[in-house]
C-alpha cells in the first residue's frame, strides 16, 4: 500500500511539478506569472482536441505550444511595456480559462487517452522527475543559467554588466508556458483519460506557483515541494473515508496556504534573502 | 488621468472587438452574435440584468480599489462573495427569523463573513510575510469546496443536492443594489477623500515609510483595507442571493463577480467612482455572454473578453507613457 500510495502520489503530482519547473525559471528570472493555471486549462483543452485529430503524443506537443503561445501575452506587456505583472498574469488565467472552454465547445471530442503505465505515460513520469537536474545544471552551470539568476537578483546591476533582460525574461515566460500547456495536457489526457471539462485544472496551477516559493526556488526543492502536494492529494480518499466529503477537495489548499506561512515565517527568522525579487 | 482614460477607451474598444470577433470565428455564427450584442444594449430585460450583475463586481470592486491604494493586492473578493451569498441564503431561509429581522441579519451576516475570510490573508501578511496574492486565491477555491459541502449537507433540501430558496417576501428589487453600489462608491470616495484613514491609506501605499511617521502601522492600515474590502464583497454577495440568485447549487469553479471586480479595481485606477462605470461595461459583458450560451459559446468566455480588455488597456497605458 505504501509503494502504491508513493506511486501514486507521483502520478497525480506529475502536472503540478512541470508547471511549477517553468513556473520556477520565470520567477528566478525575476518575474512571476499568475496565469499558469490558465495556461494549465488552455493546454488540457487543446490537447484533447489535437489527440483526437491526430495521435496522443502530438496531443501533449500541441498542449504545450498553445501555453507557449497564449504566455506571449503575459510576456508582451510586462516585459516589452513594464505593466504590472500581477495584473497580466491573472487577466492572462481569466483569458485562457474562456478560450479553453471555447475551444473545448468547437468539436466534441473523441477520448484519446494516454494509458497510466504505457511507455508514454512513464516517459512523462521521467522528464518530471530528471527535470530539475536538467535545470539545476543549467541554472547553476552554465553562462546562460547565470545571466539568468543574475536579472532575477539585481536587473540593474545585470543590465549594466550586459545581460540581455528582456530577452531572457520573454524566452523564460514562454518555457513557462511550454510547461504549463504540457501540465494541462497530461491532466486531460493521462490523469482524465481523454476528457476536458470547465474547470478541470480545478486550481492546480495556484498549488504549482505556491510550490516554487515552497521549494526556495530551487529546482530540487520545487521537485521535492510538489511531490509533498502530490502525496496531500492523493490522501483524498482517505479524507472522503472519514465523511469530510467536498470538504477534503480543500485540503491541499490549506496545507499550502499554512506551508507559505511557516516558511514566510522561517525566510524572515533566519533573514535570508530570497534569490529573486 | 485624461491621458489614461484615452488608453482605457482605446484599449477596451480593441479588446472588446477582438473578443467578439474570436467568438465569431469559433463560432461560425457572427450574424447572431451581433444580433445578441444590439439586443443587449438596446432592450430593457438585458439592461436590468446588467444592474443586477453589477452589483457583486461593483462592490468587490469599490473594496479592492481602496486595498490596492494601500498596495495590499487581495485577489479573494471571489470567495468572500460566495461565503456572502451562503450567509444571506442562510438569514433568509434557513434562520427562522422574519420580515425585517431576517432581511438585517441577511445584510449583516454576510459582511460579517466577508471582513472575517478577509482577515485570514491579512493575518498570514502581517504575521507571517506570506503573500496575500497566492493565499487570497486559493482561499477562493476553499470557500467553494466549503460551500459545496454545505449544500451536500446541512443546507440540503429535497432529493437533488440544491438548497431552499429565498422566500419571495424578501428578495430585492433591482434597483436596491444600484443604490447600494452608488452609496459605496460614495462613501469610498469621501473616505479617501476627507478623512485621515483614507490619507492613511493613500500615503501607505506610495511611501509605507511615511504613513509610519503620521502614527499609522502597516498592520493597521492593511487591517483597515481587508475588513472594509471583505465586507463590501460579502454585502455584494448578499445582494447578489436576495436580488437574482435566490438560491445556490454546487460549483466546480467560483462564478467569477470577485475576479471581474480584480479586473474592475485596475481598469478604473482604483477610483471608486470610476469602478461603478466599468462595473457595469463588465457586467453588461457577462450579460452578452451568458446570451452567447444559445450560439455555443461557453460562460466563461465573459471573463475571458474581461481580461483580454484589461490586457489591452495594459498595453494602450504603457505606450502613452513611453511617448510621454
Amino acid at each position: 500500500m505504501a509503494v502504491e500510495l508513493l506511486l501514486g502520489a507521483l502520478v497525480s503530482a506529475v502536472p503540478i511539478m512541470l508547471a511549477a519547473y517553468g513556473e520556477m525559471v520565470l520567477e528566478r528570472a525575476g518575474r512571476v506569472n499568475l496565469g499558469v493555471d490558465g495556461m494549465m486549462a488552455l493546454g488540457a483543452s487543446v490537447a484533447v482536441i489535437v489527440a483526437s485529430l491526430t495521435s496522443p503524443s502530438l496531443g501533449l506537443a500541441a498542449g504545450a505550444l498553445a501555453g507557449a503561445l497564449i504566455s506571449l501575452l503575459y510576456a508582451v506587456p510586462v516585459v516589452y511595456f513594464r505593466a504590472d505583472q500581477v495584473v497580466a498574469g491573472l487577466a492572462l488565467a481569466f483569458l485562457s480559462w474562456g478560450l479553453a472552454d471555447l475551444v473545448a465547445t468547437l468539436s466534441v471530442p473523441l477520448s484519446a487517452p494516454i494509458p497510466q503505465g504505457s511507455a508514454l505515460h512513464l516517459s512523462l513520469l521521467l522528464l518530471a522527475l530528471l527535470l530539475p537536474l536538467v535545470l539545476w545544471a543549467f541554472l547553476y552551470f552554465t553562462w546562460a543559467g547565470v545571466e539568468l539568476r543574475a536579472i532575477g537578483y539585481d536587473e540593474k546591476a545585470a543590465r549594466n554588466r550586459g545581460a540581455r533582460v528582456e530577452r531572457t525574461r520573454t524566452l523564460s515566460a514562454l518555457f513557462g508556458g511550454l510547461m504549463a500547456g504540457l501540465a494541462g495536457a497530461y491532466m486531460s489526457l493521462v490523469l482524465y483519460q481523454g476528457k476536458y471539462f470547465a474547470g478541470i485544472t480545478s486550481g492546480w496551477g495556484w498549488l504549482a506557483v505556491g510550490s516554487v516559493i515552497l521549494g526556495y526556488w530551487h529546482p530540487l526543492g520545487v521537485a521535492l515541494s510538489t511531490y509533498a502536494i502530490g502525496l496531500v492529494l492523493s490522501l483524498r480518499p482517505y479524507l472522503e473515508a472519514l465523511g469530510l466529503g467536498p470538504l477534503s477537495v480543500s485540503a491541499p489548499y490549506l496545507v499550502v496556504i499554512l506551508a507559505l506561512a511557516l516558511s514566510s515565517l522561517l525566510t524572515r527568522r533566519l533573514r535570508l534573502r530570497p534569490p529573486t525579487t | 488621468m485624461e491621458q489614461r482614460l484615452g488608453g482605457v477607451l482605446a484599449g477596451g474598444a480593441l479588446g472588446f472587438a477582438l473578443a467578439v470577433t474570436i467568438a465569431s470565428l469559433a463560432t461560425g455564427r457572427p450574424l447572431e452574435i451581433v444580433e445578441n450584442l444590439i439586443w443587449v444594449y438596446t432592450s430593457p430585460a438585458p439592461l436590468v440584468n446588467t444592474v443586477l450583475l453589477s452589483v457583486p463586481i461593483a462592490m468587490a470592486a469599490i473594496g479592492l480599489s481602496l486595498s490596492y491604494r494601500a498596495r495590499f493586492i487581495t485577489i479573494g473578493a471571489e470567495g468572500q462573495i460566495v461565503l456572502g451569498s451562503v450567509a444571506a441564503l442562510w438569514a433568509t431561509a434557513y434562520s427562522g427569523l422574519e420580515g425585517s429581522a431576517a432581511l438585517a441579519l441577511a445584510l449583516l451576516l454576510p459582511a460579517l463573513s466577508g471582513a472575517l475570510y478577509a482577515l485570514i490573508p491579512f493575518l498570514l501578511r502581517a504575521y507571517a510575510g506570506a503573500s496575500e496574492v497566492l493565499t487570497s486565491l486559493m482561499l477562493n477555491l476553499v470557500a467553494v469546496y466549503v460551500t459545496n459541502y454545505l449544500i451536500a449537507t446541512y443546507l440540503r433540501e429535497g432529493a437533488f443536492v440544491m438548497t431552499r430558496i429565498v422566500p419571495p417576501e424578501l428578495r430585492a428589487e433591482w434597483y436596491l443594489g444600484l443604490v447600494m453600489i452608488v452609496a459605496a462608491a460614495l462613501s469610498a470616495h469621501l473616505l479617501l477623500t476627507r478623512t485621515r484613514w483614507g490619507l492613511a491609506i493613500e500615503v501607505y501605499g506610495r511611501a509605507p515609510k511615511a504613513a509610519e511617521t503620521y502614527g499609522y502601522s502597516a498592520r493597521q492600515v492593511m487591517l483597515l483595507v481587508s475588513l472594509l474590502s471583505g465586507g463590501l464583497a460579502g454585502l455584494g454577495g448578499a445582494v447578489a442571493m436576495l436580488s437574482f440568485q435566490h438560491s445556490l447549487t454546487p460549483m466546480s469553479f467560483p462564478p467569477g463577480y470577485g475576479y471581474a471586480g480584480a479586473l474592475v479595481a485596475w481598469l478604473s485606477s482604483n477610483n471608486p467612482l470610476a469602478a461603478l462605470f466599468a462595473s457595469l461595461f463588465f457586467s453588461s459583458l457577462m450579460v452578452f455572454g451568458r446570451s452567447l450560451q444559445a450560439v455555443g459559446v461557453p460562460l466563461s468566455y465573459a471573463l475571458a473578453a474581461q481580461a483580454l480588455i484589461v490586457l489591452f488597456t495594459l498595453i494602450a497605458v504603457a505606450r502613452e507613457r513611453q511617448w510621454q
